[in-house]
C-alpha cells in the first residue's frame, strides 16, 4: 500500500537533488485549468445576468457564493479589512476543489504539505504586512507585549501560525485519504462500489468544506487580530 | 491504488509524504505561485465583477425604493392638500349658497316691494280714472238730463203754451239769465 505523494516528472537538479512535478502539483494544475475555465464562462456570463436570477441557476449559486464570502469577510475582517474577501474567496474555492478533487480519483493537492504552507505562507504574509501598514509603530509594540522580555515568545508564537494552519489542513485532508485508501484496500471488490461513498461524503465533502471554512476563518482571525485596531 | 495519476508515471519513481529539502523548498514555490495566480485569478475575474453586479444591483433597487418612497410620501402629501381643499371647497360651497340665499331673498323683497309699489300707483290710477270716468258720465247724463228736459219743457211748451205765452215766458227767462249770468 502507498500513500505517498508520487513524483512524475524530473525537472531539474540543484545540489545533487531532483526536483519532480508531482502527483499533488500536476492534480494542482488539473483544478487550475478547470477553475479558470469555470471563471472565464462565469466572467462571460456576467453580462447576461438577470436582475431577478431564477432559483437554482448558476447565478444564484454565484450570487450565494460570493454574497456569503462578502458577510464572512465583513463580520471576521471588520469593515475596513473587507476587501480581502476576493482572496479569501479564490482561497476557499482552490482548498474546496482540491479536497473535493479525490471524488474525481485525484490525489488532493491539500494532502501535500507544501500546498498547504503556500497557502498559510499567504496569510503569514498578509498578517505582517497589513499589521504594519495599518497600525504601524502599535503592531511592533505588541511583540513586547505584557512585557519586553515577552518577545521571543511573541516570535515564536507568530510563526506557529502558519505551521497550526497548514499541518492543520494537510493532517486533516491526508488522515482522510490515507482512511479511505485503507477502505479500498480491505474491502472486496463487489463491495468497492456503494460503501466507500459513505465515507467519501464524510471524509471529502463534510470534511473537506469544513477545513476550507476553517482554514479562511482562522486566517481572517489572525488577519484581524493584528491589522485592525479594535482587536489590539 | 485509487489514483489514475499513477499511470502518467514516465518512470518507476519513489514518492514520499513529507520532507523538508531543496526539493521541499522547489515544491513550495511552486505550490505557492500556483495558488497565488489562483487565488487572485479567481478574486479579480470571478469575485470582484459578481461583487460590483450585486452591488450596483443593490444601488438600483435603493433608488427605485428611494423614489418609490418619494412618489409615496408627494402622493400622501397631495392627498393631503386635496383634503384640505375639498373641506374648503364644502365650507365656500356653504357660504355661496347661503349669501346665494340672502341675495336672492333681497332680491325678492325687492321685487314685492316694487310690486306692491306699481300696483299702489295702477290703483290710484284707476281709482282716478274711475273717478274721471264717473264724472264724465255725471256730467253726460247732467247733459242728457238738460237736453231731455228742453225737449220734454220744448213739447210741453208747443202744446200748451200760446203765442203770447210763450213770447213772456222767454222773455223772462232771458232777463232772469242776464241777470243771474250777468250777477256771476
Amino acid at each position: 500500500m502507498d500513500f505517498t505523494n508520487h513524483r512524475i516528472w524530473p525537472l531539474f537538479t540543484i545540489k545533487g537533488h531532483t526536483v519532480y512535478i508531482t502527483e499533488s502539483i500536476f492534480a494542482t494544475w488539473i483544478i487550475m485549468a478547470v477553475l479558470f475555465i469555470f471563471t472565464i464562462a462565469a466572467r462571460y456570463k456576467i453580462n447576461s445576468f438577470k436582475e431577478r436570477p431564477a432559483a437554482g441557476s448558476i447565478q444564484n449559486l454565484l450570487e450565494l457564493a460570493v454574497e456569503s464570502m462578502h458577510n464572512m469577510a465583513e463580520s471576521n475582517l471588520g469593515k475596513r479589512l473587507s476587501w480581502l474577501g476576493g482572496y479569501f474567496f479564490g482561497v476557499f474555492a482552490f482548498i474546496l476543489a482540491c479536497n473535493y478533487s479525490s471524488l474525481f480519483k485525484l490525489r488532493p493537492p491539500t494532502t501535500d504539505f507544501a500546498t498547504t504552507l503556500a497557502l498559510a505562507l499567504n496569510t503569514f504574509f498578509l498578517i505582517h504586512v497589513l499589521g504594519l501598514v495599518y497600525r504601524k509603530g502599535e503592531y511592533l509594540k505588541d511583540y513586547f507585549k505584557p512585557i519586553f522580555v515577552f518577545l521571543p515568545t511573541n516570535i515564536i508564537g507568530e510563526l506557529s501560525r502558519p505551521v497550526s494552519l497548514s499541518f492543520r489542513l494537510f493532517g486533516n485532508i491526508l488522515g482522510g485519504f490515507i482512511m479511505l485508501e485503507l477502505l479500498y484496500a480491505s474491502l472486496p471488490a463487489v463491495f468497492r462500489i456503494a460503501i466507500p461513498d459513505i465515507f467519501h461524503f464524510y471524509e471529502d465533502i463534510f470534511i473537506g468544506a469544513l477545513q476550507a471554512f476553517i482554514f479562511c476563518v482562522l486566517s481572517m482571525t489572525f488577519i484581524k487580530e493584528k491589522a485592525s485596531e479594535e482587536e489590539a | 491504488m485509487g489514483s489514475f495519476l499513477f499511470i502518467l508515471e514516465a518512470a518507476e519513481l519513489n514518492g514520499r509524504i513529507l520532507g523538508f529539502d531543496i526539493e521541499f523548498l522547489m515544491e513550495l514555490g511552486i505550490q505557492w505561485l500556483n495558488t497565488l495566480i489562483l487565488t487572485l485569478f479567481l478574486a479579480k475575474f470571478l469575485y470582484k465583477p459578481i461583487k460590483t453586479f450585486m452591488v450596483k444591483r443593490a444601488e438600483r433597487i435603493s433608488k427605485q425604493l428611494n423614489a418609490a418612497g418619494d412618489a409615496e410620501r408627494n402622493a400622501l402629501s397631495m392627498k393631503a392638500d386635496y383634503d384640505v381643499k375639498l373641506r374648503d371647497i364644502e365650507q365656500e360651497r356653504v357660504s355661496v349658497l347661503h349669501a346665494a340665499n340672502l341675495q336672492a331673498k333681497e332680491k325678492m323683497e325687492q321685487i314685492i316691494t316694487e310690486a306692491r309699489r306699481e300696483a299702489d300707483k295702477i290703483r290710484a290710477r284707476m281709482r282716478k280714472d274711475i273717478e274721471m270716468e264717473q264724472e264724465r258720465a255725471k256730467a253726460d247724463m247732467k247733459r242728457e238730463l238738460i237736453d231731455l228736459s228742453f225737449l220734454l219743457a220744448g213739447r210741453f211748451t208747443t202744446a200748451s203754451l200760446d203765442r203770447q205765452a210763450q213770447d213772456t215766458l222767454i222773455a223772462e227767462t232771458i232777463s232772469e239769465l242776464g241777470d243771474i249770468k250777468w250777477l256771476t
